[in-house]
């Protein structure tokens, strides 16, 4: 039993620690410099702002340069803008 | 203190006598906890890669209107724009889609003029079109995996041309650490472009260099252009312009609302979670009651069995948010966001080619640590508290 708990109490100790360190380590410091990123958007002239990789539910969530608006703002739905999956809390 | 210290041990034991308890309740935790943090680490790593981006780009990307909607501009455009003051540089740039193989997969096409491409690039494998050879293609490395297309593949003609198809060489491959947009990327020149959508001298926008401090000007004067088509006997096109302020400006907005909708699945989560996570505490369970009522028996006040309960769900906490925050990081980084990379990242498939970019914050953890803690020590101190003014006799009857 005695074991036991002094196991729990370190993984107490030792889970969070590990956790604030992964936490603090990603976020301390400015970004890592990207080259090979910055060489990409240059070569295709700036492509991309959103999380969508292709323009099947919504060519403006993939870069709004290519459409300023989703196209599934109009549907009939009243109320629809909060059910589109894109963008429902607009 | 020290008695206040011995205290606080039983609440550490009590996790450790009630296993099956501690365990449901950390199970709970991690299931709500990991996709928020997961998610929020997502959103910001999008972020940073979205400012490359904008950087990356032009100073202006100027585009056609007709009906309040997009529409391809004539390549002629460009002499108009280039007559601007302050203007160094317009390329025009095709953007389109097409679909691809017997799964029809959505493939973006970007054209650009062979002439201003760098000699060689790093961020592609095999190399890029060449200035006057037809139909050389570089595709996305997901894209590429997807078809099972390599360097030096043949594409049979995929799309329709009035003047007769072609057959397209992949002659390059973006390598998969790019940012996530070369996933289902078809990068050609702007010939190829227009032969593959079968339009003649239209481009879909025009990437507009400024000398520094002429970008405001020329925008305004690029917007007073009454038309970029003046040949065209359907109408006039008007422009529409986009800076990369204007991309910045809505970068915040667009991370709310991908947060925003993270939120909403995040309460519907806690809408199931909450009265899980409240029976597992204790909520209706006869063991805390018949523990609390013998502790009392044997001299314990209400406060210390309070003060235990509160114990008991702070190392429940830690150890969920911790484990969370753990697995969010593995599941990122080790596995590349396998099987949530499609919940994320629309279009990609559940095990992506590309890396997925996240950037774990403290705040989301945080904020879902105080959250957890909050339900389940409302769950454990109300049964405790219920239990503990109880008549001992009565509770252990």
């Amino acid at each position: 039993m005695r074991i036991r708990l002094s196991l729990l109490l370190v993984s107490v100790i030792v889970l969070p620690a590990l956790a604030a360190a992964l936490l603090l380590g990603a976020t301390s410091g400015p970004p890592a410099p990207r080259p090979d990123h910055e060489a990409f958007q240059r070569l295709v002239g700036g492509l991309g702002l959103g999380p969508a990789v292709d323009f099947s539910r919504c060519a403006s969530e993939f870069d709004p340069r290519v459409a300023a608006a989703c196209a599934w703002r109009h549907d009939p739905v009243p109320c629809g803008d909060f059910f589109c999956p894109s963008h429902a809390s607009r | 203190m020290n008695k206040f210290l011995a205290i606080a041990h039983t609440g550490l034991t009590a996790v450790w006598l009630h296993p099956l308890r501690s365990a449901a309740t950390l199970l709970c935790l991690v299931a709500l906890l990991l996709p928020y943090v997961a998610g929020a680490a997502v959103a910001r790593g999008l972020l940073d890669q979205a400012d490359v981006a904008i950087g990356g780009g032009a100073d202006l990307h100027v585009a056609g209107q007709r009906f309040g909607r997009p529409a391809p501009v004539p390549r002629s455009a460009a002499q108009a724009l280039r007559a601007i003051p302050g203007v160094t540089e317009v390329v025009p740039r095709i953007v389109g889609e097409v679909a691809l193989g017997k799964e029809n997969i959505d493939v973006v096409v970007v054209g650009l003029p062979a002439g201003r491409l760098p000699a060689s690039t790093r961020c592609v494998e095999g190399e890029l079109f060449q200035p006057g050879v037809p139909n050389q293609l570089v595709l996305g490395a997901e894209l590429a995996h997807r078809l099972r297309l390599d360097v030096g593949s043949v594409l049979p003609p995929f799309y329709r041309n009035r003047a007769g198809e072609r057959v397209s060489t992949v002659v390059g491959l973006f390598r998969s650490d790019l940012p996530i947009w070369e996933a289902n990327l078809m990068f050609c020149s702007l010939e190829t472009a227009e032969a593959i959508f079968d339009q003649r001298e239209l481009v879909t926008g025009f990437l507009v260099e400024c000398e520094p401090g002429f970008r405001e000007a020329v925008k305004g004067s690029v917007l007073r252009l009454s038309d970029l088509a003046e040949d065209d006997a359907h109408g006039p096109v008007t422009p529409a312009v986009m800076s990369q302020e204007d991309l910045r400006s809505r970068l915040p907005q667009s991370l709310r609302h991908m947060e925003g909708l993270f939120d909403l699945h995040f309460v519907l989560a806690f809408a199931v979670g909450i009265p899980l996570l409240m029976v597992t505490s204790g909520l209706g369970l006869s063991e805390r009651r018949s523990e609390a009522a013998l502790l009392k028996a044997t001299g314990w006040m209400t406060d210390e069995l309070l003060l235990r309960g509160m114990v008991e769900s702070l190392v429940l906490c830690l150890l969920g948010a911790s484990v969370a925050v753990l697995l969010a990081w593995g599941w990122l980084d080790l596995l590349n966001g396998i099987g949530v990379a499609g919940i994320f990242l629309p279009g990609a498939e559940g095990s992506p080619t590309f890396r997925v970019p996240f950037q774990l914050a403290p705040v989301p953890a945080l904020l879902g640590f105080i959250i957890s803690f909050t339900l389940v020590a409302t769950g454990t101190l109300y049964s405790t508290w219920r239990a503990a003014t109880t008549p001992p006799a009565l509770a252990l009857r």
